[in-house]
């Protein structure tokens, strides 16, 4: 179990992160999401103890992160981490030793783990001259070897072709099911949604979001219906007079969007339906673009 | 207990270092010097063999003409007493007139000697280019023992005692407060030797530091590595391994010369065994010098070379952390190895081995890093004591844990700070005012810097030019003076080479500035000539007032004010010369250095407010004089004429100022024999400093009734007026005269001049003291 209260990381003259908090259970993945410079690497380095954290407290079963701890993390950094005039096996024995394991351990690990992302020929190439979306895989296996219990990945799907990104994925379930806890960020929702069952998701340091996927969006989804027809002015202003009902939105030429507070009452605006033409009454499937959208009031892809 | 991950970081970086194909290269290679060196001597002669060889093979065949006699005998003997016998072959009755540069022979030298009355022999050695001086030695000690056989011949004095005479005395010193041991030229010899080992090992261990951790840093690694291990350890580890790689490297160097020694007496005892000599060039020949105190000395060095390469090496790592690419990283190892080249050589000329350090030395040498310098080298003289070497060793020791920890802060922070400051400062352009404040300001600081670089570099220039062309005008005067057939004497050549030189060196400088120099930002509004002459003598009394401050200020701290007039030695006695001595002193530089300082400097600075540009075109005024005594006098009336520029914006008044006060000096040296004129002189000074009082009295009650009547009257005016001012001040300024200072000091050009500046004024201070 990894818990962080009240992180705040200060620069000089900026605050990176502020006030945030979340814990994450054995074998649960938690999406950090969040645009360039939102805090999420920043998150990141301040639980490895790169960085020294301005206040707040970081927990990982209890205890504080030190160095024994370290060996039991597995980190993915988000800019490039090899050398490149190293080989594969090389760089791997340097981190290796780096997490206190044997040479020949080293070695097992890596065969085993090249293996399982199908590129074992790569064992004896230099760096430089892999691609870059090899090198991301180096750099996860790398992350991976030394069998840790918490796992962090920083932008793990960046550079990826969509074959490679179902790939990672895979893995990453696959350490789910042996009950890793997994933290990963990424600036690509759809990652996120099909990942995750937890979500954090980060606007300039600030926590916009954090909880439940399924609950978030099943909360969300709950509060507007989507109606397809004409409704009539004065079934309009009667469903307007329900207390269920925060607001009629006419979006488009027989497109309404109706917001109410409690979905288990949405009989009555049924009920209300007297003159209008309706084609199709439809509960709203929410993406994470649209929640991002109502928080932070501009739409997530926008740069 | 060493931590297990630093063990396993030292072993890899420790083997990647050692499993890499330049590593084998360079043992390879270190190999083949280190064995052909010892073994030279072997190799020559098997070039020598199989004829090959290095330059001329030939016999050097000397020619003797001889009129005196028995020259050929002597250099004979010499020949044979300087063990040259093989080379050298000597030949008689030969002719010096019929050799020329094309028939003389590459080996051939001729010698040719006479008797003479004055000299009693005149001698004469001919070859076709320079000789070799072993040869040349032997050649002219021949000559003297034939000249003093003659003069021995000549006062009837004995062939035996004309021996004892050339006998050398023996001198016997007895320095009772140094020990009689200094003097141990083999410690000497080693001494250096090891220097150069350390200084090898240095270089080899601070570079190797540095490229890794640069190498790190730019691929990111760091990020990675400081995740699994702290940075204490991890700094430790990386200097340790380092370390360990050059010691390995520096036994296998020590293998292949001992390899290199075992060849070479093989070689030779094989040589020797033919000609039926016993050897004795085994090693412990070569050791016979070893005594107690060479191993001490050994030790010792061996002990502190260790832990303060220990030390320079976490500085280095430290250092290369903070810096964002390997040739960054190469520059710090320069200025280590720099700082360190500079110790040893203040321990080369601070430890003599024939005085007895002073307390002062003692206290440096125990400093951590001086003390691998000092210590050994004051134990090779016999000046160490025990209590210096204990202090001197505890503190290399405590320095270590103290180094590595606030290193490992340093490090820490250097190493990330890519990410961190690429961070803020993309941060920094989303986020509102107070940022682009902090840029704004960033931008001006930048600004001043660049003021700082501009002003440093127009002195720099001056300084170039003036020694470069004073040099030349050096090498062309004498020439010159034959061109014109001594229609124009030397001294006035130089004077006139002179006047040219200063002229030119002045004025580059206000070129640049003026190539900087914003022509918007200058006021154009020029006073009037009538006021500007008011300036002019309102002027005369401050110079008068000034050099009387000066006197009063050198006389304070006895510094000699004649060594002003030392630098105008006047000795002129033609008219032409007087005229040159006036246009030197007094013209000239009343035009030209009025053109740099006010026009140039004053104008340049005058975007950040007139009393910047008054201080610092006076503190230039003073520095480029180049020397103390008058730098004082200097920065005072430049004071006073950058006033007058700021107030009049123009050239001329303080030009016709600048005149007056040289030309004035210039008279009297002129005229300080004849006494009615420097008394005329002297009467048109002190009237023109009566009317120059005068006029500042009538402008001070002019002003001050202007302002009483303008206050009563025009008050919505000035009210206008001087808002208008106000906002010109504020733009104008920009920051106060502090903050541009402290910004211009963060310019390299800048810092350099400054160095320069105080060095060569110092410098001359001291040839004017000579004088």
């Amino acid at each position: 179990m990894l818990e962080v209260k009240n992180l705040v990381k200060r620069y000089k003259d900026k605050t990176a992160v502020n006030n945030v908090s979340f814990s994450i259970k054995e074998g649960t993945i938690l999406g950090l999401l969040g645009r360039n410079g939102a805090g999420k690497s920043t998150i990141f380095r301040c639980i490895l103890n790169i960085i020294d954290k301005t206040s707040g407290t970081i927990l990982y079963n209890g205890n504080k992160i030190d160095e024994k701890v370290m060996d039991k993390i597995g980190y993915l950094p988000e800019e490039g981490s090899l050398i490149p005039s190293y080989t594969v096996l090389e760089q791997c024995k340097y981190y290796g030793a780096l997490k206190s394991m044997s040479e020949k351990n080293i070695k097992e690990e890596l065969v085993k783990w090249l293996n399982v992302f199908e590129i074992p020929e790569y064992i004896d190439m230099k760096i430089k001259d892999l691609s870059k979306g090899n090198r991301q895989k180096i750099q996860f296996i790398i992350s991976l070897l030394h069998n840790p219990d918490l796992i962090i990945l920083d932008e793990p799907f960046s550079g990826l072709d969509p074959v490679s990104v179902e790939f990672f994925k895979n893995v990453i379930l696959d350490l789910k099911k042996q009950g890793k806890i997994i933290v990963f960020s990424s600036h690509i929702m759809g990652h996120v949604e099909s990942l995750c069952e937890d979500i954090l998701i980060l606007n300039n340091g600030n926590v916009v979001l954090y909880g439940n996927l399924n609950k978030i969006k099943k909360e969300y989804s709950n509060q507007s219906i989507n109606i397809k027809g004409e409704i009539s002015r004065s079934d309009m202003e009667n469903i307007k007079k329900l207390e269920n009902v925060y607001d009629v939105i006419k979006k488009d030429e027989e497109k309404y969007v109706i917001k109410v507070k409690d979905q288990n009452k949405i009989n009555e605006i049924y009920e209300n339906f007297k003159t209008s033409n309706i084609l199709e009454v439809s509960v709203i499937d929410i993406s994470l673009n649209d929640i991002f959208l109502d928080k932070v009031g501009r739409k997530y892809d926008e740069q | 207990m060493m931590n297990s991950k630093v063990k396993n970081v030292i072993k890899h970086n420790v083997e990647t270092s050692i499993r890499n194909k330049w590593f084998y290269i360079l043992n390879v290679l270190l190999l083949l010097v280190t064995v052909v060196s010892f073994n030279i001597g072997n190799v020559d002669m098997l070039l020598k063999n199989k004829n090959i060889s290095f330059g001329s093979s030939e016999k050097l065949i000397i020619g003797v003409d001889d009129s005196i006699g028995g020259l050929k005998e002597e250099i004979e003997k010499n020949i044979t007493l300087s063990n040259l016998d093989e080379k050298l072959e000597v030949k008689t009755d030969t002719n010096a007139e019929e050799y020329t540069k094309d028939t003389i022979e590459d080996n051939f030298i001729n010698v040719v000697i006479n008797s003479d009355d004055k000299n009693f022999v005149n001698a004469k050695i001919i070859s076709k280019d320079a000789i070799n001086s072993k040869y040349l030695d032997v050649i002219e000690t021949s000559i003297e023992n034939i000249r003093q056989n003659l003069i021995a011949k000549e006062l009837n004095i004995k062939e035996e005692d004309m021996s004892l005479i050339r006998d050398d005395v023996k001198v016997e010193r007895v320095m009772l407060s140094i020990d009689e041991a200094s003097d141990n030229t083999p410690l000497q010899i080693a001494r250096m030797a090891i220097n150069y080992v350390v200084f090898f090992i240095l270089i080899m261990v601070l570079s190797a530091t540095a490229s890794s951790i640069a190498q790190e840093k730019t691929s990111k690694s760091i990020e990675y590595v400081l995740t699994s291990i702290s940075s204490k350890d991890y700094l430790l580890s990386k200097v340790l391994s380092t370390i360990i790689v050059y010691v390995i490297q520096f036994i296998f160097t020590i293998l292949y010369m001992l390899i290199g020694m075992y060849l070479n007496s093989i070689i030779n005892m094989q040589a020797l065994s033919t000609q039926g000599v016993a050897s004795d060039t085994s090693i412990i020949s070569y050791l016979s010098f070893v005594d107690a105190k060479f191993l001490l000395y050994i030790g010792i060095t061996f002990v502190y070379s260790l832990l303060t390469i220990f030390i320079l090496n976490v500085i280095q790592a430290v250092l290369s952390s903070k810096t964002t690419n390997i040739t960054e990283a190469g520059n710090t190892t320069i200025i280590l190895l720099m700082v360190n080249l500079i110790l040893y050589l203040m321990s080369n000329f601070i430890i003599d081995p024939f005085k007895v350090p002073s307390i002062f030395v003692y206290v440096i040498s125990c400093i951590p890093i001086v003390s691998m310098y000092f210590i050994p080298s004051m134990i090779a003289v016999s000046q160490a004591n025990i209590i210096q070497v204990i202090i001197s060793t505890i503190l290399l020791v405590v320095a270590i844990p103290l180094v590595l920890k606030i290193g490992a802060k340093f490090f820490k922070q250097g190493v990330l700070n890519t990410s961190s400051v690429g961070k803020n400062s993309r941060k920094n352009t989303k986020k509102n005012l107070s940022d682009e404040e902090i840029r704004d300001k960033k931008l001006l600081k930048r600004e001043y810097s660049k003021t700082g670089y501009v002003l440093g570099l127009s002195v720099i220039l001056y300084i170039v030019i003036s020694i470069v062309l004073s040099l030349m005008s050096g090498f062309i005067s004498a020439p010159l003076t034959n061109l014109f057939n001594g229609r124009i004497s030397q001294e006035n050549i130089t004077c006139i080479l002179t006047c040219i030189t200063s002229c030119i060196a002045l004025f580059v400088p206000y070129l640049l500035l003026r190539s900087y120099t914003n022509k918007d930002e200058i006021k154009k509004d020029k006073a009037s000539k009538s006021k500007s002459f008011i300036y002019v003598l309102m002027g005369i009394p401050c110079l008068t007032i000034i050099q009387i401050l000066t006197s009063l200020i050198l006389n304070g701290i006895n510094v000699d004010y004649n060594v002003v007039d030392k630098l105008n030695i006047y000795n002129g006695d033609s008219i032409f010369s007087i005229i040159l001595f006036f246009i030197q002193i007094a013209i000239l530089p009343a035009i030209f250095e009025e053109l740099y300082m006010r026009r140039g400097v004053v104008d340049y600075t005058k975007k950040y407010g007139s009393t910047f540009a008054i201080i610092t075109s006076s503190i230039m005024f003073a520095s480029i004089h180049l020397n103390l005594s008058q730098s004082i006098f200097a920065f005072m009336i430049g004071c006073v004429f950058a006033y007058i520029a700021t107030k009049t914006n123009r050239i001329f008044p303080t030009m016709l100022l600048h005149f007056i006060n040289n030309g004035m000096s210039a008279l009297m040296l002129i005229f300080k024999d004849n006494l009615i004129i420097a008394g005329l002189i002297g009467f048109l000074y002190i009237l023109l400093n009566v009317v120059g009082i005068i006029m500042i009295i009538i402008t001070c009650v002019f002003k001050y009734k202007e302002k009483k009547e303008k206050k009563k009257v025009l008050i919505n005016k000035e009210d206008i007026r001087e808002n208008n001012k106000d906002l010109k001040e504020v733009k104008n300024k920009k920051g106060n005269i502090l903050q541009i200072y402290k910004a211009m000091i963060t310019d390299y050009t800048f810092i350099i001049t400054v160095i320069a500046i105080i060095i060569l004024s110092v410098y001359t201070e001291k040839m004017l003291n000579i004088l």
